[in-house]
């Protein structure tokens, strides 16, 4: 059973406004539509106002590689702080369609 | 008069080439002539890429700017095209997107951001999609905002499908709400998608439920439209087709049995749509057997391997093909030569686009004229033949192919990227492949003994047998009649005087109705010259520069190898003015036309900024030229 619910329909769940898909850790925005995304926990796709209990504020710290949702780039610990402080959307990776391959050039 | 262009924006594989496709479907089914292509980046994702659509119940010989509908999937696509869209069009766009300023898109180029800064900015805005919408309102273009976030998820919602399938019916939203607002009934939508996707069932459902949920939507939201008119075509069966695919058709129609290619934009196309089609049912022939029949398509590890592999498979005796773009052309050079030199025949279908180097790698250039003609060192003459049509670049592979057998020569066939991923519709009767017989040449199966592969004749031209069928020496030295390697003066200056009377006889067994056509009226004092794929662009701005008074001809230069200077000369010398067209700095053509007939161009309209010329473009070149004596324009129309 996944328990994932939509923001409006969580009742009289309180949690933080922010305390969504959309700043969670553990979710992967679309490369181009980053309202959809997957969830690594659930292993499905979801909205970026759903949310669960697994949800885990994303932060940056750890050195490893990063999602910048605004620019769209993958980025080193270093780069990714720069564009966090620029109030840029920023994510453990990006969840890229299989389908988006049949669209790309050969070179 | 129906006459409608639209546009669908997006990011870099964000389904914006798939819509392109169903939309086209669409229009076809109502029964319209329509011409799509697309713009796309030429990086691996996520940068704006769009498809341009026009289509009418007339002929449609070019896109047009400005649009009647744009459907930005994203918030790039709306700044980007802010002044595509024409007063009385339509706008439709993604209502979370209003926010989102241009200065913080990051796949945008930097220059645009700059101008739509600039522009913003001199009226006190900033450059943002709510304030774009502000602008375009106040032009009096209707917008409408979709709720996409809100619209997938009702079609999540009503076929229980998980969302990672709904996801890519995003563009599908996008362009349902557009042709429903055009007029376009729902079963048309939903029959397009039945094409495209008809195979896919579980892709096919989540897409049909959201075209009828995005209609839906805007019949609440902006009520009913009245229905468009269908078009004189409905109920025909006609053939859709882009430019890579009708070249790849005329290849296996015309026997072709081996093609090499090392991908590149926008050549690969060709080759892939030979390998999923290379399968074909021949009449008489056992269908065990028909994978005898299927064409080796091989795809090489470099262009150099490319080119070889199709020369040897040649001189098996295999019709063989290459196919490729400027940057792998370039690569191709030394092969072309040896081809020249052994008397080799091999189509090379050369897809130019926007050098110099890796330039604009997914954009429309007509650059590579003067690097065709002149490939390959030593005297290496050839055959160069450019199509400027769907339709002439189906009989021209199909002709390239004999020429290249009958006279034992590489044939470069020059096409471009605006050829290549342009779609069209055409009418059964106008692909008839039995015009064009297929033609090997000299050839000889059992040569016996005492075979001459370099035989002396008066034509220059040699029975050619296949490697194998007996002992024969080729290789790219200079050779005797044997082809054993000679250094011997005689034989050099014998075989140099064979190549060229061979090329000799090219020139004088293509028809001249071939090599050049002039379109309109011979008397015309103005004459446009131009090759390639601005063929239906000029013909289109002729149409509508006669409605505006002023008379024009077009020379459309078919084959630039061997040049056809007497014809030429005959048609400009009877002319005023003389206007090139094409879509290079140097003006190449017109440096050949100096050199084969001593005639100077002086008036010349050049698209340097690697977007299809657009009939339009030609207009306002020709009306600046006579009206401002303007010797030359430079037309920047395209984002």
């Amino acid at each position: 059973m996944i328990h994932i619910m939509s923001l409006a329909s969580r009742g009289s769940l309180k949690l933080s406004g922010k305390a969504s898909c959309a700043s969670c850790w553990n979710w992967l925005p679309h490369v181009h539509y980053p309202f959809i995304g997957y969830c690594s926990i659930w292993r499905v796709t979801t909205f970026d106002d759903y949310y669960c209990l697994n949800y885990e504020l994303v932060s940056v710290s750890g050195d490893r590689f990063y999602w910048c949702s605004t620019c769209k780039l993958r980025l080193t610990r270093d780069d990714a702080i720069i564009h966090w402080n620029g109030n840029h959307r920023i994510f453990r990776a990006a969840y890229v369609d299989p389908d988006v391959r049949e669209e790309l050039y050969e070179g | 008069m129906i006459d409608l262009n639209l546009i669908i924006g997006g990011p870099q594989g964000g389904g914006v080439e798939s819509a392109g496709q169903v939309v086209v479907k669409a229009i076809v089914l109502k029964g319209f002539n329509v011409l799509g292509t697309r713009e796309y980046h030429s990086n691996i994702m996520g940068a704006h890429s769009y498809y341009h659509v026009r289509f009418s119940d007339g002929i449609v010989r070019a896109l047009r700017l400005p649009v009647e509908s744009i459907v930005a999937l994203d918030a790039e696509s709306v700044l980007t095209h802010i002044n595509d869209l024409s007063e009385r069009g339509f706008l439709v766009y993604d209502i979370d997107t209003l926010s989102q300023d241009a200065t913080r898109i990051a796949s945008m180029e930097p220059s645009l951001r700059r101008r739509l800064r600039n522009t913003f900015n001199s009226l006190g805005l900033n450059p943002t999609v709510a304030n774009a919408i502000k602008i375009l309102e106040e032009k009096g273009v209707k917008t409408i905002g979709l709720p996409l976030k809100d619209l997938l998820k009702k079609v999540s919602a009503e076929i229980g499908a998980p969302i990672a399938s709904i996801a890519k019916t995003v563009n599908v939203i996008g362009i349902a709400s557009s042709l429903y607002m055009l007029g376009f009934e729902p079963e048309y939508i939903s029959k397009a998608l039945e094409l495209q996707f008809g195979n896919r069932p579980k892709i096919l459902k989540p897409n049909i439920t959201a075209a009828s949920i995005a209609i839906e939507y805007i019949e609440s939201n902006y009520g009913k439209r009245p229905i468009l008119q269908d078009g004189p075509h409905k109920g025909k069966r006609r053939m859709i087709t882009s430019g890579n695919e009708i070249v790849a058709m005329a290849k296996i129609i015309g026997g072709l049995s081996f093609e090499t290619f090392y991908p590149i934009t926008p050549a690969s196309d060709e080759a892939f749509h030979i390998e999923e089609n290379k399968y074909i049912e021949v009449e008489g022939v056992e269908k065990d057997s028909i994978d005898k029949l299927s064409i080796v398509v091989l795809q090489t590890e470099d262009e150099i391997s490319a080119i070889n592999m199709a020369i040897g498979a040649a001189l098996t005796g295999s019709r063989a093909a290459t196919s490729t773009s400027g940057p792998g052309f370039s690569l191709m050079n030394e092969a072309i030569s040896m081809a020249v030199e052994a008397e080799v025949p091999i189509l090379i279908s050369l897809w130019m686009r926007a050098g110099p180097s890796t330039g604009i790698a997914t954009r429309e250039g007509q650059q590579d004229l003067l690097h065709s003609i002149f490939s390959g060192h030593g005297d290496t003459p050839k055959i160069v033949i450019a199509s400027g049509d769907h339709i002439e670049a189906f009989y021209d592979t199909l002709k390239a192919m004999n020429w290249a057998e009958e006279f034992q020569t590489p044939v470069i066939h020059l096409l471009d990227k605006y050829l290549a991923s342009t779609i069209t519709v055409l009418d059964e009767p106008e692909i008839d492949p039995s015009i064009v017989d297929i033609r090997r040449g000299k050839r000889v199966e059992s040569p016996g003994d005492n075979y001459k592969r370099y035989e002396i004749t008066e034509d220059g031209l040699s029975p050619m047998a296949p490697l194998g069928s007996t002992t024969m020496i080729v290789s790219s030295l200079e050779h005797d009649e044997y082809g054993f390697a000679s250094e011997d003066p005689i034989d050099r200056e014998e075989m140099m005087k064979k190549r060229i009377r061979k090329f000799e006889t090219i020139a004088k067994s293509i028809p001249e109705s071939e090599k050049l056509v002039l379109h309109g009226d011979i008397d015309a004092r103005i004459t446009i010259i131009s090759f390639g794929s601005t063929k239906q662009a000029i013909l289109g701005a002729i149409e509508e520069l006669e409605k505006r008074g002023i008379k024009i001809n077009f020379l459309q230069f078919r084959i630039l190898s061997p040049f056809p200077s007497n014809s030429a000369l005959d048609v400009l010398s009877r002319s005023e003015r003389i206007i090139s067209v094409e879509s290079n700095a140097m003006g190449q053509l017109s440096l050949l036309v100096r050199a084969h007939t001593g005639v100077n161009i002086e008036y010349s309209i050049r698209k340097l900024n690697a977007r299809p010329l657009y009939d339009i473009d030609i207009v306002y070149g020709v009306e600046r030229i006579i009206k401002d004596n303007v010797k030359s324009v430079v037309v920047s129309s395209g984002s």
